[in-house]
């Protein structure tokens, strides 16, 4: 037996774990071999201080935590680790979780612009806030294109020309602001009418009354026509005044038909005070405003009218005042025979009650 | 120094497969230092060998219904808990490498004796290094044989290797640890 062989089998002599016809060849090789020899001795002695390894003790309470444990759960606390415990429960419902949130997130995102944009959509039968119709209107000139007809087409023609007063007159349409327009506060004070490079929306032909001494009649569609035209348009067309923006455009429709010869302060004034809405408009310098205004208070009481209103200015007197339809022709006849009255601008569907603007400038 | 094998007794196999607790607390409270020390001297972390000590009692607490009892009690935990060790090594090894030395020196202080712990504390450092550094296959039997005393068949039964596998891993384990405290040797 050579040296390796016999070292291979010193761990089993001092064990004495080898068969007996080992151990007799083992320690016949060693009665000749003093480096095995010394190898063994060597082994021994390792092994010696492998047993003062101190032996290891388990904690303390050991025993009751393996106890407890080994215990039999109630059913629920069962079920319970049965749904949530199992790593291959719990992760697909935490990552579920986390997809619905994030889909619910980017839902409530979308949503919301939405929102706002089905508010406004049943404007026109409602009465809306003094500052939405002009970021509506700059929103909906975004949607109309050339040549094409916008679905409102009188709220569209105000509020693209409270726009064109906001924007440079050169702004080509294409440039419009993407972002809606700020809300003004306020009413913007007018101006002189609309640029003649501003865009305008094409309008339907209206019908027109033939009004005495005005002499205007309704332009093409969608050739630049002159301010007074385009309110006549807007009386024209039937709009009910219940919105934001009919009232202002009904604002800029008596700003133009009561002249550009007062400050325009004045002129906002009365079209806030023709509110909430006017059908006729008519003006008649007078020499006595006194006198006037007793005639005409006169005439509104024997039509079986009523005068809602009457302001003084520096320069003309404006009354406002609703008149009976059936008595309305009446009404109007007499005021041509009194004077030289000029009816401005006049719907053409008169019904009901006829509320009449009346400017008796001195 | 161990504990009588008194678990072995077939009245206290029969109160173990009828699922009596206190013969379940007794088989814990006789074999839980020989089973956490095998974990501890195996994964070198004294968190990792309590877990693995408990789930080696749970795991037989499970399978008492199937022990026939032709091994020993102890043997059939040993094999428990040695399987369950080596399952574990072979995922934290690396963890093991940087943690085992320094867990194991913390380990082997014997806190009721200081003094002679402070006497000995370099060479039960230098053991517990030779330990840890072994090979997981060489370790085990070492730790076995050489820490918990147990014979070579019952080793081979524990760790389901030929006698000749046991008696070869043994004699290198030994030998890697006779090059490693060479300087501890008289």
């Amino acid at each position: 037996m050579t040296c390796d062989e016999t070292r291979e089998l010193l761990s089993g002599l001092l064990d004495e774990a080898l068969t007996p016809e080992d151990r007799r060849t083992v320690e016949g090789h060693l009665e000749g071999c003093a480096e095995c020899r010394r190898e063994l001795e060597r082994l021994r002695q390792t092994v010696a201080l492998l047993h003062r390894v101190v032996p290891a003790h388990a904690p303390v309470g050991f025993v009751d935590h393996v106890v407890a444990a080994a215990r039999p759960r109630p059913w629920y606390r069962r079920a319970a680790a049965a749904v949530f415990l199992p790593l291959s429960a719990k992760l697909p419902v935490e990552a579920t979780a986390l997809v619905m949130i994030a889909l619910l997130a980017a839902q409530l995102y979308q949503g919301t612009p939405t929102l706002q944009q089905a508010a406004r959509q049943p404007e026109p039968a409602s009465p809306t806030g003094p500052s939405e119709p002009r970021a509506r209107a700059s929103k909906e000139l975004k949607d109309v294109r050339p040549g094409q007809t916008p679905r409102a087409a009188p709220l569209r023609e105000t509020d693209r020309r409270d726009l064109a007063r906001q924007e440079p007159a050169t702004r080509p349409e294409s440039q419009t602001p993407a972002s809606p327009q700020p809300a003004a506060p306020a009413p913007a004070p007018p101006q002189a009418p609309a640029p003649a490079g501003a865009p305008t929306a094409p309008a339907p032909p209206v019908p027109m009354v033939s009004t005495a001494g005005s002499g205007v009649a309704a332009p093409p569609a969608g050739s630049p026509a002159p301010a007074l035209s385009k309110a006549e348009q807007l009386l024209a067309q039937g709009q009910a005044a219940t919105s934001r923006a009919e009232t202002e455009s009904r604002q800029a429709t008596l700003e133009r038909a009561a002249g550009t010869g007062e400050a325009p302060s004045s002129a906002r004034q009365a079209a806030k005070r023709a509110e909430p809405s006017t059908d006729v408009v008519a003006r008649a310098p007078v020499k006595d405003r006194d006198a006037a205004e007793r005639d005409l208070a006169e005439l509104i009481a024997r039509v079986g009218g009523r005068q809602t209103q009457q302001r003084r200015d520096q320069d003309a007197t404006i009354v406002e005042a609703v008149i009976p339809r059936e008595r309305y022709a009446e009404f109007s006849q007499a005021l041509a025979t009194a004077g030289p009255w000029r009816v401005e601008a006049e719907r053409t569907d008169l019904s009901g009650e006829v509320r009449a603007t009346l400017r008796l400038p001195q | 120094m161990r504990e009588v094998e008194a678990g072995d007794a077939p009245r206290f196999l029969d109160r173990l497969r009828a699922g009596e607790a206190t013969a379940f607390e007794e088989l814990v409270t006789t074999y839980q230092h020989r089973v956490f020390g095998v974990a501890l001297r195996m994964l070198g972390n004294a968190a990792e060998a309590q877990e693995v000590a408990q789930e080696a009692f749970l795991r037989a607490h499970r399978g008492l219904g199937d022990f026939r009892g032709d091994a020993k009690l102890s043997t059939w935990l040993y094999a428990i808990t040695s399987r369950l060790c080596l399952n574990r090594l072979t995922s934290v090894e690396r963890r093991l490498v940087r943690q085992g030395e320094e867990t194991l020196l913390r380990l082997s202080d014997d806190h009721r004796r200081p003094d002679a712990a402070l006497e000995r504390s370099e060479l039960e450092s230098a053991l517990a290094r030779a330990i840890a550094e072994l090979p997981e296959e060489r370790r085990i039997v070492v730790v076995l044989r050489d820490i918990e005393g147990l014979a070579y068949e019952e080793i081979a039964e524990v760790l389901d290797l030929e006698l000749g596998t046991v008696r070869s891993r043994l004699h290198r384990a030994r030998a890697d640890l006779k090059e490693k405290l060479e300087r501890f040797l008289p």
